[in-house]
């Protein structure tokens, strides 16, 4: 029986073994290769940080012309430390983010995807604090220092800074959480059922 | 194009594992446009990847794993993008035997098995394969990373599984 058994698993390795599919030319596909760079997934992350850094640099740059040109220097210097924070903690956070070495165990690397995922879910869940907080006291002092003189404008320019921050928060922490949620979840569902 | 050391080395890997990365992308998607996109994938994660071989484990297992977790990503990507695109058709496409007179019977039982792996839930699916192309149970537990008794578990309950199909066919 174990021996009938034995060699029906024989034929199913000579079966799938012997499988060809149309032949390939190596030397092409290594050219081919050679020319593409980073993996999609972590390229989207390096790209969507980079937009962060430049919009950090704009600020900066932007609020420091201000202070230059008589502007408020405390509603200035809120901007410039409110960029930098957010900067300096994006690049705190994704500091030790190397791409995910494909070289490992299935069992590491979905532990690693997972991770992966879940830091990403948890930089969104606060991202009001490190990021619209830091960001909108500078519109705050703005609005402070107009109120008097100008009240409607500055609650116009309050109504447009908070739906902004509301769209923004949206944006982040319901659709981006709920995008990254589902995408936990596919990659569970690949690994289902595999136990230890 | 001036070949560097990695290139060489690249281009002598793919040599030797060509026909095992074509079944294992046919495995994981019947699609021929999704096949190609992810063969391109492992190519590319095995350029990648290649300058950080150690030799800490053997090629195959390195490469395998290097493959599969590929694969595996791959596969998320696609069902979040499946509902805009074709699904499988869930025709296996023919596949041609290496040897020219092997018989309409051996054609037909690797038409079933093929249909059958392509069938597996993925984890299953990932183990078979590695069974399939010959790997033994310690480098199947390298892998993946599941335990040897585990693994053997389940390719004893996979194997019966797939044999079974296999003769049911040839028994009709």
């Amino acid at each position: 029986m174990s021996h009938t058994f034995d060699a029906a698993a024989d034929d199913l390795l000579r079966l799938w073994q012997d499988t060809t599919l149309p032949r390939q030319d190596p030397e092409q596909i290594a050219r081919r290769v050679a020319r593409m760079k980073l993996a999609r997934f972590d390229r989207m992350i390096t790209l969507r940080n980079l937009r962060e850094y430049v919009a950090v640099v704009g600020v900066v740059i932007w609020a420091g012309w201000q202070m230059m040109a008589g502007g408020d220097r405390i509603a200035a210097g809120l901007a410039i430390a409110g960029a930098l924070f957010v900067g300096g903690y994006l690049w705190r956070q994704h500091r030790h983010d190397p791409p995910i070495d494909p070289s490992m165990s299935a069992r590491d690397y979905q532990i690693a995807l997972l991770q992966r995922i879940d830091h990403q879910i948890r930089l969104l869940m606060s991202v009001r604090y490190w990021y619209f907080l830091p960001l909108t006291l500078p519109s705050l002092r703005i609005a402070a220092l107009n109120w008097n003189s100008r009240p409607w404008s500055t609650l116009l320019f309050l109504a447009i800074v908070a739906t902004i921050a509301i769209a923004g928060l949206w944006l982040n922490e319901r659709a981006a959480v709920g995008f990254l949620r589902k995408e936990r979840a596919r990659v569970e569902s690949l690994y289902e059922g595999e136990g230890s | 194009m001036r070949h560097t050391g990695h290139h060489t080395a690249y281009e002598a890997l793919l040599k030797r594992y060509l026909a095992p990365l074509q079944r294992l992308a046919f495995a994981y998607t019947r699609d021929a446009g999704a096949r190609e996109d992810l063969f391109q994938e492992i190519a590319l994660a095995l350029w990648t990847a290649l300058p950080s071989f150690r030799g800490d484990a053997s090629e195959r297992t390195w490469l395998y794993r290097v493959a599969h977790n590929t694969a595996i990503r791959f596969m998320a990507r696609r069902l979040r993008r499946a509902r805009h695109e074709h699904p499988d058709d869930g025709v296996t496409e023919p596949v041609s035997p290496v040897n020219p007179e092997r018989t309409a019977i051996d054609s037909q039982q690797r038409e079933r098995l093929w249909t059958a792996v392509q069938a597996l839930p993925v984890p299953d699916r990932r183990l078979v394969m590695l069974h399939l192309e010959g790997l033994s149970a310690a480098e199947i537990e390298a892998v993946t990373g599941l335990s040897a008794g585990n693994v053997a578990t389940r390719l004893t309950r996979l194997r019966q599984k797939l044999a079974t199909t296999i003769g049911k066919g040839q028994e009709r």
